[in-house]
């Protein structure tokens, strides 16, 4: 009996020591990899349910439908990792485009978005080949690898990609430098960016600018120049006017010189950092060509030019969406082939374009903020696209005018009647918030198709440093 | 004079251990999930071993053979838990204001009173 005793009381002060060396396993994560399984509609400390309601429906056995974009979802880890690799079950029968992001950036919010599905290349019925990362698609074989397509590449111009670069520089045939001054007459807010060309002449650039001073804080102008390496090699600088206030008293009209000499040919991009109160007038260049990428925000005009002037740009693009945030900023878009209303303040509106080629979109009011995955100049002539075409949701691979699709994209594999993707970031480039990170899904089109897809499992492997016994 | 160990019936000490083992494990794990937000209740609740406390000391409770009283270490325990609730009421109730104080000396005085009670 008393054998019997004494090892009940040994099992009774074992059970707790056991749980204790369990949690401490779960914390100090001696393997290096913690592994959290989801399923949605049951719940996880580790994995939050979808969201919002309203992008979502309620998750049935195990199957959640999302109908909008974006849905997103949180994650806490529990301890420091240094990676994060997630798993998601799904099943997609109309978008073209699935994407899992992570917030990554905040001011303005920026995702790493990274791919679970790809129809237009999935369903594809180009040449495919598969590379460790790559896919290369080919609308004639023309190459037995992506080694030999690396070997002996395309024409930049015949190529699209998706989420990767292609390093093949882009240089314009029979470009020669002018000194004829260009001026682009327009007022933009704020932040922009754009490439130019550049070929046995100076890089130059003189921004008009005024400080609307109508938020509070200094407002710094910084202009930088960046080689097809990503690297700086020209600044210009203006401090604050002086006036950090929000009395919204402009100030005079400045002006801020950006020259850049010896530069080699090619495409080089300029970087416009400032704030809102900024307003650019007008920018003075005797560079042929100058696209700006994917926003231009054209500023009102108040206490600088009234009437507005209102402005007209040319793109390559066949989607813009564009919004205002006054009532004197409403106004009908009008494209070559295409027009939209800009109805009421705090709106976004989508103009679709269907022409061939450049087209150009009338804004008569100004006071509008122009997104486009594609690229805008001021003048038909100053218009060109030294980037490869992105292959995007709302054209699939035969529209593109190109040979070539080059993907960084891995197909998700088949579980039963579910798909498998994994994707995976690295917690640097994941804004904490204490211990929370945010993942947004991205499928463009959703709300347009009317459509859904499903989610069944995320599961989550947190990498960080193993330890050694 | 014949001097006896005391001897405890086999179910007794059983409860015994289970009860002390529960009481130490509940403080143990509650404080660990208090220092490290999570590190016990991501997995289970650690009123798991509360449970098992209350389960086991009422076993104990209903087998015990002979109870022998310590009137300065039960008043002991009771003022220590007094105090370890005063502390918690008051660094938890920043924002009720007038009420604070009340509420901590009421937390202070609880175990003490229920000591007192149970003893009658």
């Amino acid at each position: 009996m008393i054998i019997l005793t004494r090892f009940t009381q040994f099992v009774f002060i074992l059970i707790p020591i056991l749980i204790l060396g369990w949690l401490a396993t779960q914390w100090f994560v001696p393997s290096g990899v913690f592994f959290v399984e989801h399923v949605v509609g049951e719940e996880s400390p580790f994995i939050d349910e979808i969201g919002p309601s309203q992008r979502v429906e309620v998750p049935v056995d195990g199957m959640q439908a999302i109908v909008s974009d974006p849905a997103f979802f949180f994650v806490h880890p529990h301890r420091d990792f240094s990676a994060v690799q997630l798993e998601v079950w799904f099943q997609n029968e109309t978008l073209p485009i699935v994407e899992l992001g992570a917030f990554s950036g905040e001011d303005p919010d920026v995702y790493t978005l990274l791919p679970l599905h790809n129809r237009l290349i999935d369903e594809s019925d180009w040449t495919r080949i598969n590379g460790e990362e790559l896919v290369l698609l080919q609308r004639e074989q023309q190459y037995a690898s992506i080694d030999d397509f690396f070997a002996s590449p395309p024409a930049r111009d015949r190529v699209a990609t998706y989420r990767t670069t292609y390093d093949v520089p882009y240089r314009l045939d029979g470009y020669e430098p002018t000194d004829a001054e260009q001026r682009i007459d327009v007022s933009l807010r704020g932040h922009h960016e754009f490439k130019t060309y550049i070929k046995d002449e100076t890089l130059r650039f003189t921004f008009d600018y005024m400080d609307m001073n109508r938020d509070e804080g200094e407002d710094v102008v910084r202009i930088t120049v960046f080689n097809e390496q990503g690297q700086p090699v020209a600044e210009a600088r203006a401090e604050d006017d002086g006036d950090s206030t929000d009395e919204a008293q402009p100030s005079g009209v400045m002006h801020l010189e950006l020259t850049a000499g010896g530069l080699s040919e090619g495409v080089y991009k300029v970087v416009m950092s400032t704030t809102r109160d900024v307003f650019f007038r007008s920018i003075q260049t005797p560079q042929q060509k100058v696209v700006f990428l994917n926003t231009v925000f054209i500023g009102d005009e108040v206490g600088y030019s009234e009437p507005p002037r209102g402005t007209t740009l040319w793109t390559g693009s066949k989607r813009l969406r564009g919004q205002t945030k006054h009532a004197e900023g409403v106004q009908t878009l009008t494209g070559d082939s295409g027009e939209v209303e800009v109805e009421e303040p705090y709106q976004w509106y989508v103009l679709e374009l269907s022409g061939a080629g450049v087209e150009s979109v009338e804004i008569p009011a100004g006071d509008l903020e122009l997104v486009t995955e594609g690229k805008m100049a001021f003048s038909a002539s100053q218009y060109f696209d030294p980037d490869p075409t992105p292959l995007s949701a709302y054209a699939t691979v035969e529209q593109l005018d190109v040979d070539y699709v080059l993907a960084n994209y891995q197909s998700p594999r088949q579980e039963g009647e579910w798909l498998v993707a994994d994707v995976g970031f690295l917690v640097e480039e994941i804004i904490d918030d204490d211990h929370t990170w945010k993942f947004s899904f991205s499928t463009p089109g959703i709300d347009a198709l009317e459509t859904s897809w499903l989610v069944h499992k995320i599961n989550a492997w947190f990498f960080k440093e193993a330890i050694d016994l | 004079m014949i001097w006896k160990t005391k001897s405890f019936s086999a179910i007794e000490t059983i409860t015994r251990t289970g009860f002390l083992v529960a009481v130490t494990s509940y403080i143990l794990f509650w404080l660990l999930d208090a220092l490290q937000p999570g590190f016990v209740s991501r997995y289970f609740s650690v009123h798991i071993f509360l449970l098992s406390a209350i389960v086991f000391g009422v076993w104990w409770a209903a087998v015990v053979d002979q109870y022998t009283q310590r009137p300065w270490l039960e008043s002991l325990v009771a003022l220590s838990l007094g105090i370890i609730l005063a502390v918690i009421t008051w660094s938890t109730s920043d924002g009720l204001d007038g009420y604070r104080l009340l509420l901590a000396l009421m937390g202070l005085f609880i175990p003490s009173i229920i000591y007192v009670l149970i003893k009658d």
